[in-house]
């Protein structure tokens, strides 16, 4: 049983889907996120794949054409000033171990689909901690290969 | 997981919104005395003053002190300008200081200075000094989070303190493994029944007999494995007994599960070890015995404080909101959608 529910006292990372909604305003997030910080006084972690997407989504569009330099510096500030005042997991060692074990026991076209969380459990399981998801079967897949020295990924799903 | 114990940090520089009053010193106070209010906690803070240096003032600057506690001083620099009327205050910062590391007094500490750093308006009026100014402190969210992390460990120790009717002195740093045992001996306090992480195995010994072979078949059919046990817990070189309780380890496993019942069996009242796992790294505790914290342990002054966790907690996360929120600020349903859409990689990036 790979999956596990948070306990109390699990500190959890917001996968890169819950960052966009709680970015939208969506008012489950706003709860849940008041519920993480009413328990444990602290706001759930980034982990650095979610920080490079939300980046990378303002590069993007800055490429395109579709939004101006000024306008990427402003949110580019802004994802750094919000990432700077959570937690910030970084894809060291542990994780990028954790990620190659995951990654090699996927077939291709689920490491296609979901390369962008393997990474992201990855560095979570290397750091310590659970996932806060809207989806619980993106993940199911990447529990079911763990490698023992993480055999336990606790999930959280935050619902709409 | 750790904390930080805030320990004379660098002053807080306050914004001030409007003067009220003048704030010009012309000689020593005669009201001995300080009002923090912060209107949207409903609530202020009444300090005595305890020191005025000004022995700079020529140079701009008067300091004063004024008592938290016993322990614990508010330090309020004032910086302005001197003429022959007296000193004019044109800005002032805030600095902190405790002569002793206990949790009440830093959890005074850390609720005062929470209070000042989310509140939208701060009035602070000294009238001996003539002060009388609205302002409002600009520190960063995350050292605001940090604050009310530590205003909560705090809590949890003047808990256990009041509980165990032990007195701890905090260390600058607390460590992690010092942080889990306040949370556990929190909630073996406050809740007594509870669930925590369990990792590893409870090894439990027994003699070997065929009757308990026969016992632990049945037992082993039971998704959990429950053992009474008695807890003590060490926090800062004080021992802390929780007294008689149970360990349930739930989806349980039992390590060499057919050797140990051959064991059993041998029936010569052997030592046998049976090692007890969770597949799930859960376990419930069942503290009955624990500590209980006494009715009415707080006085009201120390109540108004606790009251205000839920108001401080709120008004930060509405800031962490309004800051995710800004990050999409200004864009449309479907510039929105273009911006954090996800990456993709073409296939030929995963061909082996």
């Amino acid at each position: 049983m790979p999956l596990a529910p948070p306990l109390a006292e699990t500190t959890l990372v917001v996968d890169t889907d819950l960052f966009t909604h709680w970015r939208n305003h969506h008012p489950y997030v706003l709860d849940q996120v008041a519920n993480y910080f009413r328990n444990l006084k602290e706001f759930p972690a980034l982990t650095s794949m979610t920080v490079f997407e939300a980046i990378s989504g303002i590069e993007k569009e800055l490429v395109k054409g579709k939004i101006t330099e000024e306008q990427a510096h402003r949110y580019r500030a802004r994802i750094e000033e919000l990432s700077n005042s959570m937690t910030q997991l970084a894809f060291d060692k542990a994780s990028a171990t954790i990620a190659a074990y995951i990654y090699q026991r996927l077939a291709q076209s689920e490491r296609n689909k979901h390369w962008r969380d393997i990474f992201i459990a990855a560095t979570a399981l290397g750091h310590g901690y659970g996932i806060a998801t809207t989806n619980r079967r993106d993940f199911e897949l990447i529990a079911d290969h763990l490698p023992d020295s993480n055999s336990i990924l606790r999930l959280a799903v935050w619902k709409q | 997981m750790s904390t930080v114990v805030a320990e004379n940090e660098a002053p807080v520089t306050a914004e001030i919104i409007s003067v009220l009053s003048a704030g010009v010193i012309v000689e020593p106070p005669h009201d001995l005395s300080m009002e923090i209010s912060v209107p949207n906690f409903g609530g202020y803070f009444h300090l005595e003053l305890t020191d005025l240096d000004d022995s700079e003032i020529e140079d701009g600057r008067v300091v004063v002190r004024a008592a938290v506690d016993t322990n614990a001083t508010m330090i309020l620099t004032l910086l302005g300008e001197s003429d022959q009327e007296g000193f004019h205050t044109k800005r002032f910062s805030f600095g902190f200081e405790s002569a002793e590391k206990t949790p009440e007094s830093d959890f005074r500490l850390a609720t005062l200075r929470a209070a000042l750093s989310l509140s939208n308006e701060t009035r602070l009026v000294a009238s001996g000094l003539g002060l009388d100014h609205l302002f409002r402190l600009n520190e960063p969210l995350r050292d605001i989070s940090d604050m009310l992390k530590l205003r909560q460990t705090m809590y949890q120790l003047m808990v256990i303190e009041r509980a165990t009717r032990r007195r701890f002195k905090v260390p600058s740093f607390i460590q992690g493994e010092d942080m889990e045992t306040i949370s556990f001996l929190f909630h073996a306090i406050t809740e007594r029944a509870f669930g925590w992480p369990f990792e590893g195995t409870l090894t439990v010994s027994y003699e070997a007999s065929k009757d308990l072979a026969i016992r632990l078949e049945q037992v082993n059919q039971s998704p959990d494995f429950s053992y009474p046990f008695s807890q003590h817990k060490s926090l800062f070189g004080v021992e802390i007994s929780l007294g008689l309780g149970a360990i349930t380890i739930i989806n349980k496993y039992i390590e060499n599960f057919e050797q140990v019942l051959v064991e059993l069996r041998m029936n010569d009242g052997h030592t046998v070890a049976l090692k007890v796992g969770s597949r799930i790294g859960l376990a419930h505790y069942n503290m009955r015995d624990a500590p209980r914290l006494p009715a009415k342990v707080w006085n009201e002054d120390l109540q108004i404080l606790i009251n205000m966790e839920g108001q401080l907690d709120a008004a930060l996360v509405e800031r962490y909101n309004a800051l995710a929120a800004s990050t999409l600020e200004g864009l449309n349903d479907e510039e929105r959608a273009a911006i954090t859409e996800r990456p993709h990689l073409g296939e030929e990036a995963f061909v082996d």
